[in-house]
Protein backbone atom coordinates (compact mmCIF):
# COMPACT_ATOMS: atom_id res chain seq x y z
CA UNK A 1 0.00 0.00 0.00
CA UNK A 2 1.41 3.50 -1.09
CA UNK A 3 0.89 5.97 1.76
CA UNK A 4 -0.36 9.66 1.17
CA UNK A 5 -0.69 12.28 4.29
CA UNK A 6 -3.23 14.84 3.44
CA UNK A 7 -2.78 18.05 4.98
CA UNK A 8 -5.56 20.05 5.87
CA UNK A 9 -6.55 21.94 2.79
CA UNK A 10 -7.88 25.76 3.27
CA UNK A 11 -11.39 26.26 4.63
CA UNK A 12 -13.05 27.01 1.20
CA UNK A 13 -11.33 24.02 -0.72
CA UNK A 14 -13.60 21.81 -2.66
CA UNK A 15 -12.39 18.52 -2.30
CA UNK A 16 -12.03 17.27 -6.02
CA UNK A 17 -9.20 14.85 -5.98
CA UNK A 18 -7.22 12.43 -8.62
CA UNK A 19 -4.80 9.85 -7.98
CA UNK A 20 -1.60 10.04 -10.19
CA UNK A 21 0.82 7.11 -10.64
CA UNK A 22 4.33 6.97 -12.05
CA UNK A 23 5.62 4.40 -14.51
CA UNK A 24 9.04 4.45 -13.94
CA UNK A 25 11.08 1.84 -12.16
CA UNK A 26 12.88 3.57 -9.82
CA UNK A 27 11.09 6.24 -7.30
CA UNK A 28 10.72 9.80 -8.81
CA UNK A 29 10.99 12.51 -6.27
CA UNK A 30 7.42 14.21 -6.25
CA UNK A 31 8.48 17.26 -8.12
CA UNK A 32 8.79 15.29 -11.59
CA UNK A 33 5.05 14.36 -11.33
CA UNK A 34 3.41 16.42 -14.16
CA UNK A 35 2.07 19.91 -11.64
CA UNK A 36 -1.45 19.70 -13.60
CA UNK A 37 -4.38 17.06 -13.27
CA UNK A 38 -4.93 14.72 -15.89
CA UNK A 39 -8.16 16.77 -16.96
CA UNK A 40 -9.88 13.47 -18.09
CA UNK A 41 -8.99 12.10 -14.67
CA UNK A 42 -10.60 15.24 -12.67
CA UNK A 43 -13.94 14.24 -15.05
CA UNK A 44 -13.77 11.32 -13.98
CA UNK A 45 -14.21 11.51 -10.46
CA UNK A 46 -16.77 14.55 -10.89
CA UNK A 47 -19.16 12.22 -13.15
CA UNK A 48 -18.75 9.24 -10.55
CA UNK A 49 -20.09 12.51 -8.00
CA UNK A 50 -23.13 13.03 -10.43
CA UNK A 51 -23.88 9.72 -10.78
CA UNK A 52 -23.94 8.82 -7.10
CA UNK A 53 -24.84 12.03 -5.24
CA UNK A 54 -28.39 13.74 -6.49
CA UNK A 55 -28.78 17.03 -7.10
CA UNK A 56 -29.23 18.11 -3.01
CA UNK A 57 -26.92 15.62 -2.02
CA UNK A 58 -24.29 17.89 -3.81
CA UNK A 59 -25.12 21.36 -2.68
CA UNK A 60 -25.07 19.59 1.16
CA UNK A 61 -21.67 18.39 0.18
CA UNK A 62 -20.37 22.07 -1.22
CA UNK A 63 -22.16 24.35 0.79
CA UNK A 64 -20.34 22.48 3.96
CA UNK A 65 -16.76 23.68 2.10
CA UNK A 66 -18.17 27.30 2.14
CA UNK A 67 -17.22 29.51 5.12
CA UNK A 68 -17.38 33.24 3.74
CA UNK A 69 -20.55 34.33 1.89
CA UNK A 70 -20.51 32.95 -1.59
CA UNK A 71 -22.84 33.97 -4.23
CA UNK A 72 -25.13 30.88 -5.51
CA UNK A 73 -24.54 30.75 -8.64
CA UNK A 74 -20.67 30.05 -7.80
CA UNK A 75 -22.01 27.17 -5.77
CA UNK A 76 -24.02 26.30 -8.56
CA UNK A 77 -20.96 25.63 -10.36
CA UNK A 78 -19.32 23.60 -8.23
CA UNK A 79 -22.34 21.52 -7.20
CA UNK A 80 -22.88 20.93 -11.18
CA UNK A 81 -26.44 22.39 -11.25
CA UNK A 82 -28.27 25.14 -12.56
CA UNK A 83 -28.72 28.27 -9.99
CA UNK A 84 -32.00 27.96 -9.89
CA UNK A 85 -31.70 24.54 -8.34
CA UNK A 86 -28.83 25.11 -6.43
CA UNK A 87 -30.44 28.42 -4.96
CA UNK A 88 -33.61 26.06 -4.05
CA UNK A 89 -32.07 23.34 -2.28
CA UNK A 90 -29.61 26.06 -0.09
CA UNK A 91 -32.64 27.99 0.99
CA UNK A 92 -33.70 24.65 2.30
CA UNK A 93 -30.83 24.32 4.29
CA UNK A 94 -30.84 27.61 5.40
CA UNK A 95 -34.21 26.65 7.00
CA UNK A 96 -32.82 23.53 8.30
CA UNK A 97 -30.28 25.53 10.58
CA UNK A 98 -27.63 24.11 8.10
CA UNK A 99 -26.08 27.23 6.24
CA UNK A 100 -26.65 31.01 6.84
CA UNK A 101 -27.99 33.65 3.71
CA UNK A 102 -27.67 37.10 3.05
CA UNK A 103 -30.65 37.76 1.06
CA UNK A 104 -30.15 41.32 0.55
CA UNK A 105 -27.10 40.79 -1.81
CA UNK A 106 -27.65 40.23 -5.35
CA UNK A 107 -27.17 37.64 -5.88
CA UNK A 108 -28.23 36.02 -2.54
CA UNK A 109 -25.03 34.34 -0.93
CA UNK A 110 -24.80 31.64 1.35
CA UNK A 111 -22.25 30.20 3.72
CA UNK A 112 -22.07 27.19 6.07
CA UNK A 113 -23.39 27.70 9.77
CA UNK A 114 -20.70 27.48 11.69
CA UNK A 115 -22.89 26.68 15.19
CA UNK A 116 -25.22 24.26 13.42
CA UNK A 117 -21.93 22.41 12.46
CA UNK A 118 -20.33 22.99 16.38
CA UNK A 119 -23.40 21.40 17.74
CA UNK A 120 -23.69 18.43 15.48
CA UNK A 121 -20.18 17.84 16.04
CA UNK A 122 -20.18 18.02 19.96
CA UNK A 123 -23.47 16.47 19.85
CA UNK A 124 -21.66 12.92 17.79
CA UNK A 125 -18.93 13.37 20.58
CA UNK A 126 -21.42 12.92 23.38
CA UNK A 127 -22.89 10.13 21.91
CA UNK A 128 -19.91 8.09 21.51
CA UNK A 129 -18.21 8.97 24.36
CA UNK A 130 -18.87 9.09 28.01
CA UNK A 131 -18.53 11.80 30.24
CA UNK A 132 -15.63 10.24 32.17
CA UNK A 133 -13.39 10.24 28.73
CA UNK A 134 -14.80 13.72 27.73
CA UNK A 135 -12.86 15.21 30.77
CA UNK A 136 -10.16 12.93 29.62
CA UNK A 137 -9.33 14.17 26.76
CA UNK A 138 -9.95 17.69 27.98
CA UNK A 139 -6.95 17.18 30.61
CA UNK A 140 -4.88 16.22 27.96
CA UNK A 141 -4.95 18.65 25.55
CA UNK A 142 -5.38 21.61 28.66
CA UNK A 143 -1.79 19.86 29.77
CA UNK A 144 -1.14 20.05 25.73
CA UNK A 145 -2.01 23.90 26.40
CA UNK A 146 -0.29 24.73 29.09
CA UNK A 147 2.61 23.65 27.31
CA UNK A 148 2.10 25.84 24.61
CA UNK A 149 1.28 28.64 26.97
CA UNK A 150 4.62 28.12 28.51
CA UNK A 151 6.56 28.01 25.31
CA UNK A 152 5.11 31.29 23.92
CA UNK A 153 4.30 32.95 26.53
CA UNK A 154 1.10 34.01 26.17
CA UNK A 155 -2.42 32.50 25.93
CA UNK A 156 -3.68 33.50 22.87
CA UNK A 157 -2.19 31.49 19.57
CA UNK A 158 -3.15 34.37 17.50
CA UNK A 159 -0.42 36.01 19.18
CA UNK A 160 2.42 34.04 18.18
CA UNK A 161 4.61 35.42 15.83
CA UNK A 162 4.90 33.33 12.89
CA UNK A 163 6.53 35.03 9.89
CA UNK A 164 9.70 36.46 11.63
CA UNK A 165 11.74 33.51 11.46
CA UNK A 166 15.11 33.03 10.34
CA UNK A 167 14.44 30.25 7.07
CA UNK A 168 11.15 28.74 6.03
CA UNK A 169 11.92 25.13 8.46
CA UNK A 170 11.26 27.53 11.13
CA UNK A 171 8.74 29.37 9.58
CA UNK A 172 7.22 26.13 8.77
CA UNK A 173 7.39 24.58 11.99
CA UNK A 174 6.21 27.65 13.74
CA UNK A 175 3.01 27.41 11.56
CA UNK A 176 2.06 23.58 12.51
CA UNK A 177 2.53 24.99 16.30
CA UNK A 178 -0.02 27.81 15.69
CA UNK A 179 -2.34 25.21 13.65
CA UNK A 180 -2.06 22.56 16.29
CA UNK A 181 -2.53 25.31 18.75
CA UNK A 182 -5.53 26.42 17.06
CA UNK A 183 -7.12 23.63 16.44
CA UNK A 184 -6.67 22.40 20.17
CA UNK A 185 -8.72 25.36 21.51
CA UNK A 186 -11.24 24.71 19.32
CA UNK A 187 -11.36 20.79 20.67
CA UNK A 188 -11.56 22.01 24.21
CA UNK A 189 -14.15 24.06 23.31
CA UNK A 190 -16.20 21.15 21.42
CA UNK A 191 -15.58 19.02 24.60
CA UNK A 192 -17.00 21.31 26.78
CA UNK A 193 -19.86 21.40 24.56
CA UNK A 194 -20.41 17.67 24.46
CA UNK A 195 -19.89 17.13 28.22
CA UNK A 196 -22.72 19.29 28.64
CA UNK A 197 -24.81 17.48 26.31
CA UNK A 198 -23.82 14.41 27.64
CA UNK A 199 -24.75 15.24 31.21
CA UNK A 200 -28.34 16.51 30.13
CA UNK A 201 -29.23 13.54 28.02
CA UNK A 202 -28.48 15.52 24.73
CA UNK A 203 -29.91 18.88 25.76
CA UNK A 204 -27.82 21.97 26.49
CA UNK A 205 -29.46 22.28 29.86
CA UNK A 206 -30.63 20.07 32.39
CA UNK A 207 -34.28 19.13 31.71
CA UNK B 1 -12.32 26.56 32.45
CA UNK B 2 -10.91 30.02 31.19
CA UNK B 3 -12.75 31.89 28.17
CA UNK B 4 -11.06 30.48 25.02
CA UNK B 5 -8.56 32.85 22.76
CA UNK B 6 -10.19 33.22 19.25
CA UNK B 7 -9.02 30.86 16.62
CA UNK B 8 -9.50 33.42 13.99
CA UNK B 9 -6.01 33.96 12.87
CA UNK B 10 -4.46 33.76 9.58
CA UNK B 11 -5.76 31.35 7.43
CA UNK B 12 -2.32 29.50 7.04
CA UNK B 13 -2.30 28.94 10.87
CA UNK B 14 -5.68 27.92 11.49
CA UNK B 15 -6.96 24.80 12.58
CA UNK B 16 -7.59 22.18 9.67
CA UNK B 17 -11.20 22.26 9.03
CA UNK B 18 -13.07 19.40 10.45
CA UNK B 19 -15.87 19.55 8.00
CA UNK B 20 -13.27 19.54 4.49
CA UNK B 21 -11.29 16.29 6.11
CA UNK B 22 -14.45 15.12 6.83
CA UNK B 23 -15.92 15.48 3.23
CA UNK B 24 -12.65 14.43 2.13
CA UNK B 25 -12.62 11.20 3.88
CA UNK B 26 -16.12 10.45 3.17
CA UNK B 27 -14.89 10.73 -0.76
CA UNK B 28 -11.81 9.71 -0.34
CA UNK B 29 -13.78 6.21 1.17
CA UNK B 30 -15.63 5.49 -2.02
CA UNK B 31 -12.54 6.09 -4.15
CA UNK B 32 -11.47 2.18 -5.80
CA UNK B 33 -7.97 3.24 -5.99
CA UNK B 34 -8.00 3.64 -1.74
CA UNK B 35 -7.73 0.78 0.55
CA UNK B 36 -8.41 2.58 3.70
CA UNK B 37 -8.61 6.04 5.22
CA UNK B 38 -7.90 7.26 8.65
CA UNK B 39 -7.74 9.79 10.84
CA UNK B 40 -4.96 10.97 13.42
CA UNK B 41 -4.74 11.42 16.19
CA UNK B 42 -8.59 9.83 15.69
CA UNK B 43 -11.91 11.37 14.17
CA UNK B 44 -12.66 12.94 17.17
CA UNK B 45 -9.56 15.50 16.91
CA UNK B 46 -8.96 15.05 13.61
CA UNK B 47 -5.70 16.81 12.33
CA UNK B 48 -4.17 14.44 9.66
CA UNK B 49 -6.23 12.28 6.84
CA UNK B 50 -4.41 9.64 6.37
CA UNK B 51 -5.40 7.49 2.65
CA UNK B 52 -3.88 4.61 2.01
CA UNK B 53 -3.67 3.77 -1.98
CA UNK B 54 -4.22 0.15 -3.07
CA UNK B 55 -0.94 -0.86 -5.07
CA UNK B 56 -2.38 -3.61 -6.46
CA UNK B 57 -4.48 -1.55 -8.74
CA UNK B 58 -1.79 -0.72 -10.24
CA UNK B 59 0.95 -2.19 -12.76
CA UNK B 60 3.85 -3.75 -10.76
CA UNK B 61 6.05 -1.31 -12.23
CA UNK B 62 4.28 1.99 -10.64
CA UNK B 63 6.43 2.90 -7.06
CA UNK B 64 5.49 6.04 -6.56
CA UNK B 65 1.86 7.31 -6.32
CA UNK B 66 1.04 11.14 -5.65
CA UNK B 67 -2.57 12.31 -4.42
CA UNK B 68 -4.19 16.07 -5.55
CA UNK B 69 -6.70 17.49 -3.85
CA UNK B 70 -7.96 20.76 -5.52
Amino acid sequence: LYSAHLLSPSATDICEFQTYIAKQHVALPMTEFDPTPDPDAVDTVRQRWREDTDTFGRVYDTILGVTTLTPYTEIADVAECSPNAAKKHLERLVEMGIAHTDRDSRPAQYERNEGYIEWQEASRIATDLTVDDIIERVQRLEAHREEYEDRFETTDPSSVEVFAQDDHDAIHERMEVVSEWHALERDIRLYELARQLAQNDGHLIPA
Amino acid sequence: MRPPPTDDGADTTGPPDRQTLCLLEWILSDEPAVAATEFAPDSYEPRLLRALLDAGRYPSTVDTGRLDIR
